[in-house]
């Protein structure tokens, strides 16, 4: 120990509107003379941390500056503490501090986080000395009750906590199998989740991944196999149980009420919470994790993006121990999927661990510190995703190397659709100012921007399921058609794929066979039928006539693309084409939209996945309260200037530059 | 106590709900009998096993499906398409007062084989009539259309009512509150010789078959389909919501009204204030017996015409109050939606279960 550099870590937790937020210092130390400037640190601070924990080289030391939160408020402060991976702070409460020194177990005192600095530890030995008060104050403290029991192990071993001390996993998953009729959807998983790792769930659609997380969250049941929690065999019956037990989960499909507000969609979950209280918490949540999000606002008027903020808010709401992410950030701008990487690693440094899944490769490997590949049921691998590559991962997953497509610079001829001056009125949602734009023949242009920016406002204008007054706003092939109905510009050879799958672009209690002649049934007899969609377009179920609610996410998407691209159309306005799509269905769709737009057609793609729009658009033009950027060539943009105009940077300095030059 | 959604709902029960309510209503019924003193096992025979026991009863029977079925098939469609038409009654009553018009005010020496399909197309217009005006209202002002044609229905009854005491009363009636009889010419034939049982037995059955085949092999069926399950989804296939409303309006108010012309032309053939019995309520309840499909409907309202006929025995036999037919219905319809949402959902009865 003489030899290693001192090293200070100080930790300490806040809680505010019973949301806890750490914060964390860590600096190599000179040897130390004086007392230690933590209070400088702490005074910065209008609020008193909850507890503080530091350590020196890992040797921890701790103590607690509020007293305990009355039961059944739940705060991170309050929530039994689990081991670290990397650190392990035990919390003392000061009553477990006087018991130290009622001992007189070492001179050294503990010390008082807040107001005083910790002092006199001077060098090494003080060091040593703290620790030992640290070992025997919880040794006299395990006659408490409220001590909390997790903190024994650190202290069991005097000798530092470090990584070779075997971890207590938060959950394991005993060779857990699940079957539906036929299909075996889990077979015999296994898979240990720890308290503070970043876990992700690798695999592609219908690989068993909803099946498996289904099970932890209490949606389903286990045919054979356990769930080990805190190392005891937990049956969790149902969601409610699992988050009673600290499981929370972000859906990729919302489970929200559309006539209520957000605040009343989170007092829904947590029903002894008054709705000030909430709207309060939602509001310094949002403001601590960029999670922007109002309130008040009615559920229904929110898009994709700001329902999934609202899902996240609602997990966090109730302090997890284990926070299941399904496909997080794909509805999110880079900017934003960086806040919440930030959100998830405080949260994981905070004990919490995370589950993962997602189909983001690259994201992946940056977020998480293990992997978990599922493939047909089984699992495949468990790997250090920072040690793979992404081709590496996605080998795991499919079992073969997937083709990516590439984008080839197409011809572009005459302009097929012209938006000029279209503007549409704010109903409940945001308004359209004078969107003008125009996709050319053998074009892909992409239209960016966060959820509900103005999104669904267009495509309902593109679409006709709003018709816009202005006729010449929307002309196709030099034809105005604004007044027109949906019907009337499908005839002319305008094709949509909204972004919500089902209930929009498909409902789920009807066959593939009749969700065909959703957007076909205006055409008159045409060749193509809902089998041809799916042999084209490899849309894999079982039956030869399912339910459209039966398919995975991406196979029904394969199927909502691949109903419009048979139709040949002249115009193809779609929505997030891959969102919560697995790799091998969206490289398929992406290759079929480049396919589409070399024969001729002019694609218009609304996508918040800049990847997206950068794999496959030739032009790129951003939507920001409902104001459309001039669009520029893809290729000439990076991911950070796109991002500053879907921030509200103000979009008229690249015009104005333009027209300067 | 809550309930939970249900992974994977049985199809075996979601198709065996309407049979395992009807066996649930009458358990429950005899139930009540025995408590209230009487022999469950002679109430069983009167209320349920009479109404088929011989061919004139079973031909009532029918005589009471036939407007349950009409109307009954017209609600599906509209429930189907999530347009909530509870004014039946009122456009019953309007399509018995059209066709009641034209049968009573058409000469005596015109009149001819053609006046009883002028009294049927009469109280289609009157139905279709009275099941507008609730469609234009929302669709023009948003008013619901569940209040709007119930209230109507009230309108229709008192209009019926003075019409029959005041205008239309039967200058040889001494004062009671009835029209004149209809001539021959404007009266349903008798199907079965010996019986009540009349042409509108035949007119139901097409009726329930070709609102099947609307309903499932045309584009207009398919519209109202979507309409129902995804209004979001209905808008993006260009379906027009307000055109569909008015559609399902117009067929189900016109079917009402066919039905109330039927009524009135066959068993009742004058017109006096209470024409109905209760039929249209009693159709909503048959349009969900019937799973919503027209079909199942034609089927459902045989089942809701026995509680009609098993309720005038049991009044006749047991000295049972007539009510207890409504009794008998209302029972059913709580049994078929509690069935229906224990297909769906599974009731737990710990709120928060242990480990």
């Amino acid at each position: 120990m003489e030899n290693q550099p001192l090293k200070l870590s100080l930790t300490a937790s806040y809680s505010i509107g019973g949301r806890g937020f750490p914060a964390a210092f860590s600096a190599d130390m000179p040897p130390i003379t004086g007392p230690l400037p933590i209070s400088a640190r702490l005074g910065a601070s209008p609020r008193k941390p909850d507890t503080v924990s530091i350590s020196f080289n890992r040797l921890a030391l701790a103590a607690a500056a509020k007293p305990k939160q009355p039961p059944g408020k739940r705060t991170p402060s309050g929530r039994t503490p689990l081991p670290h991976p990397k650190q392990a702070p035990p919390v003392l409460s000061p009553e477990e501090a006087r018991a130290s020194e009622a001992q007189g177990a070492m001179a050294a005192p503990i010390p008082d986080p807040v107001e005083a600095p910790v002092s006199p530890i001077e060098g090494a030995a003080g060091v040593v000395a703290a620790a030992a008060v640290a070992g025997s104050a919880v040794a006299a403290g395990q006659s408490e009750p409220e001590l909390p029991p997790a903190s024994t192990p650190v202290v069991d071993d005097l000798k530092v906590q470090n990584d070779t001390v075997p971890r207590e996993a938060l959950l394991s998953i005993e060779t857990v199998s699940k079957s539906f009729g036929k299909l075996r959807a889990n077979d015999a998983v296994s898979l240990k989740l720890y308290p503070g790792e970043k876990h992700a769930l690798l695999g592609e659609n219908g690989a068993g991944k909803s099946t498996l997380v289904k099970m932890i969250y209490g949606v389903l049941q286990p045919d054979s196999g356990r769930l080990v929690l805190d190392g005891k065999p937990a049956r969790i019956t149902s969601p409610a149980m699992a988050r009673t037990l600290g499981i929370g989960m972000v859906f990729q499909h919302f489970s929200t009420f559309e006539a209520l507000t957000v605040a009343e969609n989170l007092a829904v979950v947590l029903p002894d919470r008054s709705l000030s209280g909430i709207r309060k918490d939602v509001a310094a949540i949002s403001k601590e994790y960029g999670l922007a999000i109002e309130p008040r606002r009615q559920l229904s008027t929110l898009s994709a993006g700001e329902r999934q903020r609202v899902e996240i808010i609602r997990c966090l709401l109730q302090n997890p121990r284990l926070l299941i992410m399904d496909e997080p950030t794909s509805v999110l701008t880079p900017q934003e999927a960086e806040a919440l990487f930030k959100t998830l690693d405080r949260l994981a440094d905070d004990g919490c661990a995370i589950l993962y899944i997602s189909h983001r490769l690259e994201e992946v490997r940056g977020l998480c510190d293990t992997a978990t590949v599922l493939r047909r049921g089984k699992v495949v691998a468990t790997c250090d995703p920072r040690k793979e590559t992404a081709s590496s991962l996605a080998e795991m997953m499919v079992g073969s190397v997937i083709e990516r497509p590439k984008k080839i610079p197409a011809y572009v001829g005459s302009a097929r659709l012209e938006v000029a001056g279209l503007s549409v009125a704010a109903t409940g949602g945001q308004a359209l100012h004078d969107v003008t734009f125009s996709a050319r023949k053998g074009e892909i242009l992409g239209i960016a921007g966060v959820a509900g920016e103005g999104q669904s406002e267009l495509f309902a204008a593109l679409s006709g399921e709003t018709p816009v007054r202005k006729h010449d706003a929307i002309m196709i092939d030099g034809e105005p058609i604004g007044r027109f109905s949906v019907t009337r510009r499908r005839r002319l050879g305008m094709a949509f794929a909204p972004e919500r799958r089902l209930g929009h672009s498909a409902i789920a209690d009807m066959r593939l066979s009749e969700n065909y002649h959703l957007t076909h049934n205006a055409l008159g007899k045409t060749d193509s039928s809902a089998r041809e969609v799916r042999e084209a377009f490899d849309v894999r179920a079982e039956g030869s006539d399912p339910f459209a609610g039966a398919l995975s996410g991406g196979n029904l998407q394969k199927f909502v693309i691949g109903r419009e691209i048979v139709r040949k159309p002249g115009v193809f306005v779609v929505a997030q084409p891959t969102w919560g799509v697995d790799a091998g269905a969206a490289a398929a769709i992406h290759a079929a939209l480049l396919e589409l737009s070399k024969d001729g057609a002019a694609v218009v793609v609304i996508s918040q996945d800049l990847d997206e729009i950068f794999a496959i658009c030739d032009r790129v033009a951003v939507l920001h309260r409902g104001s459309l950027s001039e669009p520029q060539v893809a290729s000439a943009v990076t991911a950070e200037s796109l991002g500053l105009l879907m921030g509200g940077s103000d979009a008229n300095v690249v015009s104005l530059a333009e027209a300067g030059a | 106590m809550r309930l939970e959604r249900r992974t994977a709902p049985s199809m075996l029960f979601a198709v065996l709900s309407p049979l395992l309510a009807v066996a649930l209503t009458i358990g429950a019924g005899l139930a009540l009998m025995a408590v209230m003193g009487k022999d469950p096992v002679k109430v069983l025979e009167v209320y349920f096993l009479s109404p088929f026991a011989d061919a004139y009863s079973r031909s009532e029977l029918m005589v009471k499906a036939i407007p349950l079925a009409l109307i009954g098939s017209g609600l599906a469609l509209a429930f189907r398409a999530g347009v909530f038409n509870i004014g039946a009654p009122g456009q019953y009553t309007l399509g018995a007062i059209f066709a009641g018009g034209v049968a009573l005010f058409v000469p005596e020496a015109y009149a001819g084989l053609w006046l009883l399909p002028l009294c049927m197309v009469a109280g289609v217009i009157g139905g279709m009539l009275w099941g507008w005006i609730p469609a234009i209202l929302r669709i023009r002002a948003g008013a619901n259309e569940i209040l709007v044609s119930l209230m109507l229905t009230y309108v229709a009854a008192l209009l019926l009512d003075w019409l029959v005491r005041g205008p239309w009363n039967d200058p040889l009636g001494r004062g009671f509150p009835k029209s004149a009889s209809f001539p021959e010419e404007a009266l349903m034939p008798i199907l079965l010789p010996g019986t009540r049982l009349h042409w509108g037995l035949p007119l139901a059955v097409i009726v329930a078959f070709a609102l099947w085949y609307v309903l499932y092999h045309t584009r207009r069926g398919f519209s109202v389909r979507t309409m129902g399950m995804a209004p979001l989804a209905a808008k993006f296939a260009g379906f027009s919501e307000a055109k569909t409303i008015t559609w399902v309006m117009l067929v189900s108010g016109g079917l009402a009204g066919l039905a109330g012309a039927v009524e009135v032309t066959s068993t009742i053939q004058q017109l006096q204030p209470d024409i109905s019995a209760g039929y249209g309520f009693t159709a909503i309840i048959v349009a969900f017996l019937g799973r919503l499909n027209p079909i199942g409907a034609l089927i459902a309202a045989v089942a809701l015409a026995v509680t009609y006929i098993g309720g005038e025995n049991a009044q006749i036999l047991l000295k049972l109050p007539k009510n207890v037919s409504f009794l008998f219905q209302g029972m059913l319809l709580f049994f078929l939606l509690a069935c229906d949402t224990l297909v769906h959902y599974r009731l737990r009865l710990r709120s928060r279960a242990g480990a």
